[in-house]
């Protein structure tokens, strides 16, 4: 089924003294920090929009009410 | 405001009181959104690399192919000296060779494990051997097992001194254990190669996996998913893994056998591929071949790989007791002044807020 | 104006002392539904590591799913099945997905120091579903049923035994296993959760370190921020700290 196969040799990323990293945990490691910067970069859809502020008002009005619109 | 009012709270949810500028937001699209995301993922990663089904280990395989380790092993169950006769509480009351781990008085194992009395109850001659033999339909192997059975403490020393001379050199071939019976070594040999031969069979497989307890009203339990006999029967190979046959971590499988189930474990070779998965390689956070393993779990498994942790006596409780102690930060971190400091002081937030600060 | 969005009215003096109407009040206080299902969120909810926390949670989902259809056809019906082998992939990359998620999702809380202005609860939360995952991971691998799981089972019982604690979770023991990860693990996962998702909503989205010229609400102001506001307690801020919620 799998495309590639990865039931090979485990592979050694890291070896030194006692810290050892394989491969494929370093991959994963190493695309954690890439992903937290890319998360830290880049703008989710429909953020520079802005809602208008009579909508604001109502919202903070309806808080307010303690959800009970009048 | 009435008297009986519950007095108001001075806070309020950010979302009520911020009072800069404000961006539409579904929540309902964001869901849709994210679980599209994670399906979308963990389906492309199936298709390209499934999942990894290293095969287990059986009597069967250890018997026919590390027939001596089999045979040594099987010699430390029957004359209890192995790790799982001697391991102390939950096993045993007390622990024979007296390695229930602990600090000074600081002793939990003890504790809990004189609690409750003992709470997984193993005896190995009785539970890896005897039984299982007794059920195998072979009259010599019960006669012999009679014959332990009625022997002599010192006796028992003296056979068992006298066959594991026999076994330090034995050797094997094609599953059959080289070794010829002598009254030196009273019912030993006759149990061993029985058990051989049932391992073989895939009999002990079967009869180790089977609950032969007697219930409260009558009968035999029979059910059981329970693998505590055959692991810990397993685990014995090769003392565990600091027999001296034992292989370096990522090394091939030597020729010969010895250490068998520890060798499996580092033996970076088809068809089990494992080569790191000892406990002194951060075995636990690694899988075999080369998926991704359990790699959250390096806090935890860091300290086995120095210092105390990885040859001290009470290694584990010292491990669970580090690894405790460094998550109290962690779970209280809010409430420590310095380490919640950090992320002020790193100044990363300005990275993640640029937008923000630019047009607040 | 209010300090907070109280109940739209004080108790009817029937309702003096009700425990169902002072619950029922507190909760419609503290999560209304325009809070509990948000349409608009502050301007600085708008960088891609706010996903971060929902794509675990869906990871989560998604391990519910898949690990329903394994217990549908038990846990060895992937090593003679293909389809079974799908199932379980599935299962497992959803496993390391969640666990990815996580740790981006407690780098993008930490370096926000999410816990500011009355958030240390959501904090802790966060770490205790955290723990009772760990563990859920730990028994799934043992249902592997492979000689993964033999190793693990093997291995793994000293830690427990060290601490006494082998007679509450045998790690050898499928029978034992199976329930701690079918059932009291996952239990535990979604009470922690759901504790976090409900206190995230009764806070809000921590606002961002104020700058010059600004409170903690983005109000525009003379001067410096408080050093309260400012801070990184968790203390929850007030009207008296300089803050005008």
């Amino acid at each position: 089924m799998p495309i590639v196969d990865l039931n090979t040799p485990t592979q050694i990323l890291l070896e030194w003294g006692w810290l050892l990293i394989t491969r494929a945990n370093g991959v994963v490691y190493a695309l954690i920090v890439v992903v937290f910067l890319l998360g830290a970069l880049v703008t989710l859809p429909g953020g520079k929009a802005q809602v208008p502020v009579q909508a604001v008002e109502a919202g903070a009005a309806d808080a307010r009410e303690g959800g009970e619109r009048a | 405001m009435s008297r009986t009012h519950p007095k108001p709270r001075t806070w309020t949810s950010s979302d009520v009181a911020w009072k800069g500028r404000r961006r539409p937001y579904d929540l309902a699209r964001e869901f849709l959104v994210s679980f599209s995301i994670v399906a979308v993922l963990v389906l492309g990663l199936t298709l390209l690399f499934a999942s990894p089904d290293p095969p287990p280990m059986t009597f069967q395989e250890w018997a026919t192919q590390g027939t001596v380790d089999f045979a040594k092993t099987t010699l430390t169950e029957i004359d209890e000296t192995s790790e799982a006769a001697t391991y102390g509480p939950p096993y045993q009351s007390t622990a024979q060779n007296g390695n229930t781990q602990g600090f000074g008085w600081f002793s939990p194992q003890t504790w809990l494990g004189n609690l409750f009395p003992p709470a997984i109850p193993i005896n190995t001659w009785k539970d890896f051997v005897a039984t299982p033999l007794l059920g195998a339909n072979d009259p010599a192997a019960a006669s012999a097992v009679d014959t332990w059975n009625k022997a002599s403490a010192s006796q028992q020393t003296d056979w068992s001194n006298a066959y594991s001379k026999a076994l330090a050199d034995a050797k094997a071939s094609n599953g059959h254990l080289q070794v010829t019976d002598s009254p030196a070594y009273g019912p030993l040999n006759t149990l061993v190669q029985a058990q051989i031969r049932l391992a073989e069979a895939g009999g002990l497989d079967a009869a180790l996996s089977y609950t032969n307890a007697t219930a409260l009203q009558g009968g035999t339990v029979w059910y059981s998913n329970d693998q505590t006999r055959s692991l810990l029967y397993f685990g014995d190979s090769g003392q565990g893994g600091d027999a001296p046959d034992c292989v370096n971590p990522g090394d091939p499988l030597p020729a010969g056998d010895g250490c068998w189930f520890y060798n499996q474990a580092v033996a970076n070779t088809s068809p089990r591929n494992s080569g790191y998965l000892a406990g002194d390689t951060w075995g636990i956070m690694n899988e075999v071949g080369n998926w991704p393993g359990a790699w959250w779990l390096f806090p935890y498994t860091f300290w086995y790989q120095w210092g105390y942790g990885a040859d001290g006596a009470s290694a584990d409780l010292f491990v669970i007791i580090m690894t405790v102690l460094f998550a109290l930060p962690f779970i209280f971190l809010p409430w420590i002044p310095g380490l919640r400091d950090i992320p002020k002081a790193t100044r990363v937030y300005r990275l993640m807020w640029r937008d923000h600060y630019r047009r607040p | 104006m209010s300090t907070d969005a109280t109940s739209r009215s004080d108790p009817a003096p029937e309702e003096h002392g009700n425990w169902t109407s002072d619950i029922r009040r507190g909760a419609q206080r503290d999560w209304p539904y325009d809070r509990m299902m948000p349409s608009d969120e502050p301007a600085y909810v708008a960088k891609a590591f706010y996903m971060f926390g929902s794509l675990a949670m869906m990871s989560f989902v998604t391990l519910i799913a898949t690990g329903c259809v394994l217990v549908f056809k038990g846990p060895y019906w992937w090593h003679t099945s293909t389809a079974g082998l799908f199932w379980n992939s599935l299962h497992f990359w959803a496993v390391q997905l969640f666990f990815f998620c996580i740790f981006v999702h407690f780098g993008s809380s930490f370096f926000t120091a999410a816990w500011r202005d009355g958030r240390g609860l959501t904090w802790v939360m966060g770490t205790m579903t955290f723990f009772a995952a760990i563990m859920t991971g730990l028994t799934g691998y043992e249902l592997q049923s492979n000689y993964d799981a033999q190793w693990i089972a093997q291995q793994g019982k000293d830690a427990f035994n060290s601490f006494g604690l082998g007679w509450l979770l045998n790690l050898m023991n499928l029978d034992n296993v199976t329930g701690w990860h079918v059932v009291l693990l996952p239990l535990a996962v979604a009470g922690a959760l759901a504790l976090h998702l409900l206190w995230v909503r009764r806070h809000g989205v921590v606002p961002p370190f104020p700058q010059h010229g600004y409170t903690l609400m983005g109000e525009r102001v003379e001067g410096r921020p408080t050093k309260r506001e400012a801070s990184s307690s968790p203390r929850g801020l007030s009207p008296e700290d300089g803050s005008a919620p």
